[in-house]
């Protein structure tokens, strides 16, 4: 159909038909829509049957939940470009020894998708599960999500994670970080995972901590999982006992990362520029051994690391010297001539 | 754990990536946006705030490049029945609106948007007599527009599809729409 206007033969309500499927069609012309308009003002009749025509098309909006309609749309061989990459992704069968004794031989008849998030340095990102629940990733940081029918799965490969879990008694959550599993039904807690160590706090509910135990049946790991509560952090190391104590400072610490910003209460300046570095792709380095330890007091927001240096550098007797691949920090003394 | 890689995302160039996405999926299709919903709603009050909520149902989505990655026509047709459950969903209210202010205003309080029993059984008999029409369409007029309605295809894609030209795929359109308005209007 190339003309503007569909002919004069068509009865009214043929005309508005047809002037609905060109709008439809997404390809209608400034000149087709000036005939519109023309059509619609030419009678009172015009307009009626218009609207009557739009309401048949949103009237069919729900024809696609009719299984016997849905069979005419159904095509042949699928020829839509990119429909593979709509398919989940198929992981292998897991036997990671779970605590509480789960069941060790239990597999998923279909296989679980599992989709890896990752964030860069200096960055920070939320992302949003399918049952609801959120991670927060911190700088640097890389999880891996395993949602199955009877377990919720999560290793934290690197970095730092907030986990806001939807509770969900028939599928606990677990969190796996280095040697450690985090088990817990539904509650809101931090872990922070270095090389050596991993930490957890937790801000609401409770979390069960335990040694994943690869090697030994489930229930006979010999350590206890150790539970922890809201207001709570612990430090876990393989191989030596944990350390659990209330930690109002690691909240504080855990609810500022979340907002963006980091404080320090008289913490050594060499601790301050290792955090900082955390969230740094270039890197700031001390080169002045009397100013490792100076105490270092503030509150800074890590949008911008040129920022938080220049605050630095303002309230402190620092110097910073900005080169294109590092930053150097002197103390100002040494700076002077 | 062992096996399979996992599907990696890397957040930051996800963010990139929609962002890009959205920004040229805005500059091809607003014209034909406005255009499209100047020709239903005319002068309605509401129209600039649904172009804004057509685009910003669109950047809450993630995924966007596979999403729009499939061509111009593709995209169009979303954005359309986008903005055409809208259009619905305003019309929905406006009724609702008009309805709640005809009865008492301590009804008013109570009354929330869902449809009442009576309104979801009468919907449930037009949706069954629309079908009524839909089936007992020719079949390449039916296949058409159902391909159009139901699986959002361009026209372009489903003449394509059926073999048949651009313009046949327009006429079953437009066979079918009269057809319903046949059998289903007003006198």
């Amino acid at each position: 159909m190339n003309e503007q206007t569909p002919s004069a033969d068509y009865e009214i309500s043929d005309q508005a038909a047809w002037f609905v499927a060109r709008l439809y069609s997404g390809d209608m012309t400034a000149e087709e829509e000036a005939r519109l308009h023309d059509w619609l003002r030419a009678g009172v009749q015009h307009q009626r049957e218009y609207d009557l025509a739009l309401a048949c098309w949103d009237d069919t909006a729900d024809l696609g939940e009719d299984p016997d309609i849905m069979a005419f749309a159904a095509s042949e061989p699928e020829k839509r470009k990119g429909y593979g990459r709509w398919l989940a992704i198929a992981a292998v069968l897991l036997l990671v020894a779970l605590p509480f004794g789960a069941n060790l031989k239990s597999f998923w008849p279909v296989a679980p998708e599992t989709t890896a998030y990752e964030t860069a340095v200096g960055e920070q990102q939320v992302v949003d599960l399918a049952d609801g629940s959120k991670i927060t990733l911190n700088t640097g940081t890389r999880v891996r999500v395993d949602y199955g029918k009877h377990s919720r799965q999560i290793v934290l490969e690197y970095g730092e994670a907030y986990f806001d879990v939807v509770k969900e008694a028939k599928r606990p959550l677990s969190v796996s970080a280095g040697g450690h599993v985090v088990t817990v039904l539904g509650t809101s807690f931090n872990v922070f995972r270095t090389g050596k160590q991993v930490e957890v706090v937790v801000l609401d509910g409770a979390v069960g901590v335990s040694e994943k135990a690869l090697d030994r049946p489930a229930g006979t790991s010999g350590v206890e999982a150790v539970i922890l509560r809201a207001g709570v952090g612990a430090t876990f190391r393989q191989g030596s006992a944990p350390v659990v104590q209330e930690t109002p400072q690691d909240i504080e610490r855990v609810k500022n990362w979340l907002a963006g910003y980091v404080r320090f209460d008289n913490e050594p300046l060499y601790r301050v520029v290792g955090e900082i570095n955390r969230h740094s792709p270039k890197k700031i380095l001390i080169e002045d051994t009397t100013i490792m330890n100076m105490p270092i007091s503030g509150s800074f927001k890590l949008v911008n690391i040129d920022l938080v240096l220049a605050g630095l550098e303002d309230v402190f007797p620092l110097e910073v010297t900005r080169y294109p691949d590092r930053y150097v920090l002197l103390g100002e003394a040494v700076a002077q001539p | 754990m062992s096996g399979n890689t996992p599907k990696v995302i890397h957040l930051s160039e996800r963010r990139r990536a929609d962002g890009a996405v959205l920004h040229s999926v805005i500059r091809d299709h607003e014209t034909a946006l406005r255009r499209f919903l100047r020709a239903r709603l005319a002068n309605h009050p509401d129209y600039e705030d649904l172009v804004q909520e057509t685009f910003l149902r669109l950047a809450r989505l993630t995924n966007l490049d596979e999403k729009f990655s499939q061509g111009q026509a593709c995209t169009r047709s979303y954005l359309f029945s986008v903005a055409t459950n809208l259009i619905r969903d305003m019309h929905k209210r406006d009724a609702i609106r008009r309805e709640a202010n005809l009865q008492d205003v301590e009804e008013n309080i109570l009354q929330d948007e869902r449809p009442s029993s009576e309104a979801v059984l009468a919907s449930r008999q037009e949706l069954h007599s629309i079908k009524k029409v839909i089936m007992g369409l020719e079949a390449n007029c039916r296949r058409a527009f159902v391909l159009s309605r139901v699986r959002n295809l361009s026209y372009r894609e489903i003449a394509e599809e059926m073999k048949i030209s651009v313009s046949m795929v327009e006429k079953h359109v437009m066979q079918a729409l009269a057809e319903m308005r046949r059998k289903t209007g007003p006198r």
